[in-house]
């Protein structure tokens, strides 16, 4: 779709004209978001400072009927932050850390402010925003809102719903609302609450009144060593019924190890078919009880190693090979195909030996990395991008590991949301009857669908059609 | 509910009474009736209410998958005391509505103890829902797993809502291990201040390290002279023991070991009834000023939740109400947890709550909307 005659014009005269980018070599940049097999190319990128210029934008290009979407850092996995034609509204301006209370535990930030700059901003206090995603060093809490982000840690302490308590948010209509406040609970329908991970699909947040969360005053990190996959994920479920909650429980498959010591040498045994990484936290006694039923439900579960790292340095580098596991897999393919499926807890052997077959059957490797403990997990399924079919394969393969989360009582996105990718497989979770009730909501405020048009609901949105399987040069991330 | 070869029909109770489905199919059915005789079920306002108790089945509790899916029939005590047998825990409490159906505790806003502060409120343990829509639909929304992102999650706008966009049938919890090894702690003094130093001591982060949250439950109640600060911790009783400011005057002070996290034991509501919301760092000026002295208090200080109870029908609430004009508090309730002229919280503006009962009810099947401060 062109622009309309005029619009970016007036998006200059109210930013200055600086801050409205039309050129093509620019725009390549916002083509698609961490997932590059989706792509589109928006017409104009905007650079706002303040909610009101936010309102001001969203109003002239309603006016024109131009659709609009809002980005992050573009991180985004499932290809949400993209626009094809119409104006992206690149919130990296607005990055600021407004206030923070540490004694009330919580602060106010704008959206554009980087995860890890927030931490880094309230840890002297004691304090952490607990989210922690894979991509912290680069998402925003904007993008965090809207994908409802989660991490190695929300197995205890939750995911971005539980730690926010308020936005201001511009409507499509370009009116401003701010929701909820600084005090620590709301009773009664909490609308801020329901537009965590809605893919900014209803509203733009402009700033975010985030939770803090304590740090624990102790942490051990344990590394546990399995000579088969199922005795990782038995030993996932033996930890939690032993009445430990531990901060992270991750499982790392052993081609993800391949790659992690290829590129980084975090110290993971190459030769384990998995290793599960546990943290345990809180005061230094409760650690303490907990430590001994961890170590023997991994043993029992046939663990062959089990360490304790010794020190921050040794706990850093164990994380640091988790974080990278990723984005270390380009040391083993040229690129690879990430999702994000959930099963129930006691199901993941199963769809773990379903993930191999189902791997196997395309002739793909996939690799695994899972927040165990949630039942989430990232298949990354490896493949050629220069063969004619490498990504199409790719995609199969990875929407039949899906469905078979689904086949299994789970559900098609844990993290990442359903952005463009996995949209038309919102009906195979959800009936019609369903989506019309979230559709009803959607319609109710974003009633022109100019608002990140064609995302998560299927069918409907006609407008920002991406084109999938297009030709981009492999990122680090496919 | 009468059957006939070709129709089911309803007779509607009196006016103002409660719904009583047997099952899911006849609340189903009274929603379809309701639309064609022009009557509402639910909301403040509507011509009935719903009584949810029948609908009382568990729909699937496996232990491994730390997640429980019941009927909202029964009520929050029962759900915990069946997920407790398996060594798991629903960290929510409802202090005096234990006996009530979950349906009652979750569409009015209940749910805020002493756990709130560290474990959040309902919305934060739901991951899924079936609601009956104004056609009478079952709907499905959110997932029977830990985590799920797929789609918009209603849980928010359902809690709290007093059933204006329709009851919810079936609810499904995320659950945690249960807690083992923890301390119980039961101080009083004639003071709150003791009591109020010993839970900053306690949660206020020293350095750098930070001091993690100690406290899974924390209360501080006052009745006659005597205040009362009861907790319960994951930390040791040394641990603890070790934060109690030496030079404070208790009455007692009883810390033991426990084997599984105790319940509120929340007073009933006899009398009037004031809620105060505030930030947790104001609560202690509110506790300390003399104006709050001849209220019966129960308090959740780190959640910033204050309730004032009395009991002598000629007390008035204004010199306490001119005390807070133009601090950070506000009522949130008056005489009952989250009444109905309240639910409307600033977390839900008018304009929004008019959409989303347009978007989900707009024949009114649930009842009117009642906006109100
Ligand atoms: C290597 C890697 C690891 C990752 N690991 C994780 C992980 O562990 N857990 C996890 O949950 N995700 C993970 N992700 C996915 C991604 O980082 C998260 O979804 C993140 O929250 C996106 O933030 P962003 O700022 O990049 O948002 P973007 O990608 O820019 O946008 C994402 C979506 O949010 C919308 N949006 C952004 N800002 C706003 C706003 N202010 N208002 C309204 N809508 C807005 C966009 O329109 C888009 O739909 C990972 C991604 C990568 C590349």
């Amino acid at each position: 779709m062109a622009l309309p005659a005029g619009l970016s014009r007036k998006l200059g005269k109210l930013l200055g004209p600086q801050w409205v980018d039309k050129d093509p070599a620019d725009l390549l940049v916002y083509q698609s978001d961490g997932l590059t097999l989706h792509a589109a190319t928006p017409d104009v990128v905007v650079y706002p400072e303040t909610t009101e210029q936010c309102a001001r934008i969203i109003k002239t290009c309603a006016s024109y009927g131009a659709p609009f979407v809002a980005r992050g850092a573009g991180t985004g996995l499932s290809g949400g932050a993209i626009s094809d034609g119409g104006v992206i509204i690149q919130l990296s301006r607005m990055n600021r850390v407004l206030q923070i209370d540490h004694r009330n535990r919580f602060a106010i930030v704008q959206p554009g402010v980087v995860n890890n700059y927030l931490n880094l901003q309230v840890r002297p206090f004691g304090l952490e925003f607990a989210p922690d995603p894979s991509s912290q060093a680069a998402c925003t809490i904007g993008g965090n809102v809207a994908e409802n982000a989660g991490g190695p840690h929300t197995l205890k302490y939750g995911v971005t719903s539980n730690h926010i308590l308020g936005q201001t948010v511009v409507f499509p209509d370009g009116s401003i609302e701010q929701l909820g406040g600084t005090f620590p609970l709301a009773a009664g329908p909490d609308f801020s609450a329901f537009l965590v991970g809605t893919e900014g699909t209803i509203a733009i947040t402009t700033e975010v009144i985030v939770r803090l969360t304590p740090l624990a005053p102790s942490v051990k990190t344990m590394l546990a060593t399995f000579p088969t996959v199922a005795g990782a994920t038995e030993s996932v479920s033996a930890i939690l019924s032993a009445g430990v909650l531990p901060a992270a429980l991750e499982l790392i498959d052993n081609l993800c190890i391949q790659a992690v010591e290829a590129h980084l040498k975090a110290g993971f045994p190459t030769e384990a078919a998995a290793i599960l990484l546990i943290e345990l936290d809180g005061e230094e006694s409760e650690i303490a009880n907990e430590s001994a039923p961890v170590e023997k439900a991994c043993r029992q579960n046939g663990a062959t190693d089990f360490r304790v790292a010794q020190g921050e340095d040794e706990r850093q580098q164990l994380w640091r090979g988790r974080k990278h596991a990723v984005g270390s897999l380009g040391k083993l393919s040229p690129a690879f195909y990430t999702n994000d499926g959930v099963v129930p807890r006691s199901k993941l052997t199963t769809i773990l030996s379903e993930i191999y077959r189902i791997g196997s059957k395309h002739s793909l490797r996939v690799a695994n990395v899972c927040h165990a403990g949630d039942g989430s997990m990232h298949p990354l399924v490896l493949f050629d991008p220069t063969t004619a079919d490498g990504a199409a394969r790719a995609m199969e393969c990875s929407e039949e590991i899906l469905l078979a989360c689904l086949e299994i009582g789970g559900s098609i996105t844990g993290e990442h949301g359903v952005g463009v990718e996995k949209r038309h497989m919102m009906n195979r979770m959800f009936s019609a009857r369903d989506l019309e009730h979230m559709a009803r909501l959607r319609t109710a405020f974003n009633p022109h669908d100019l608002l990140n048009p064609g995302k998560v609901l299927p069918g409907g949105a006609t407008r920002g059609e991406v084109k999938a399987g297009v030709s981009i040069p492999g990122g680090s991330w496919i | 509910m009468k059957h006939t070869e070709s129709e089911t029909t309803v007779d509607w109770p009196a006016t103002g009474s409660a719904i009583a489905p047997k099952n899911r199919t006849e609340a189903a059915t009274c929603v379809r009736q309701a639309s064609i005789d022009e009557v509402s079920i639910g909301g403040p306002g509507a011509t009935f209410g719903w009584d949810l108790r029948r609908l009382d089945a568990v729909i699937s509790f496996q232990q491994p998958d730390m997640v429980i899916t019941t009927e909202t029939g029964i009520t929050l005590a029962e759900l915990k005391d069946m997920v407790e047998e398996k060594g798991l825990w629903l960290p929510l409490d409802s202090g005096s509505s234990s006996a009530e159906p979950l349906a009652e505790l979750l569409m009015h806003g209940g749910g805020i103890s002493w756990l709130s502060h560290r474990h959040g409120m309902p919305r934060d343990w739901v991951t899924g829902m079936t609601v009956l829509d104004d056609h009478g639909n079952e709907v499905v929304n959110g997932a029977k797993v830990v985590k799920n992102v797929a789609g918009y999650q209603l849980t928010p706008l359902y809690l709290g809502s007093h059933y204006l966009f329709g009851p919810i049938l079936e609810i499904t919890f995320r659950l945690l291990p249960l807690p083992k090894n923890i301390t119980a702690v039961r101080l009083t003094a004639n003071s709150p201040a003791p009591l109020l130093d010993f839970i900053d001591q306690s949660r206020t982060p020293a350095g750098l390290a930070g001091a993690g949250e100690p406290w899974e439950g924390l209360l501080l109640s006052k009745r006659g002279s005597l205040w009362e600060l009861q907790g319960f911790s994951r930390m040791s009783e040394k641990g603890l023991t070790a934060l109690l400011p030496t030079e404070a005057k208790y009455e007692s002070v009883d810390l033991m070991d426990a084997q599984a996290p105790p319940r509120e034991q929340a007073p009933g509501s006899a009398g009037s009834r004031l809620t105060l919301q505030t930030l947790p760092s104001q609560v202690r000026d509110i506790l300390l000023s003399p104006e709050v002295n001849p209220y019966s208090i129960y308090c959740y200080p780190a959640a910033g939740i204050i309730h004032l109870s009395w009991e002598d029908e000629h007390r008035t609430s204004e010199p306490l109400l001119q005390r807070l004009s133009g601090s950070a508090a506000r009522i949130i309730s008056r005489q009952t947890p989250f009444n109905a002229e309240q639910i409307i919280s600033s977390a839900f503006p008018a304009a929004i709550a008019e959409k989303v009962k347009q978007a989900l009810d707009p024949r009114g099947v649930f009842g009117p909307l009642v906006v109100g401060q």
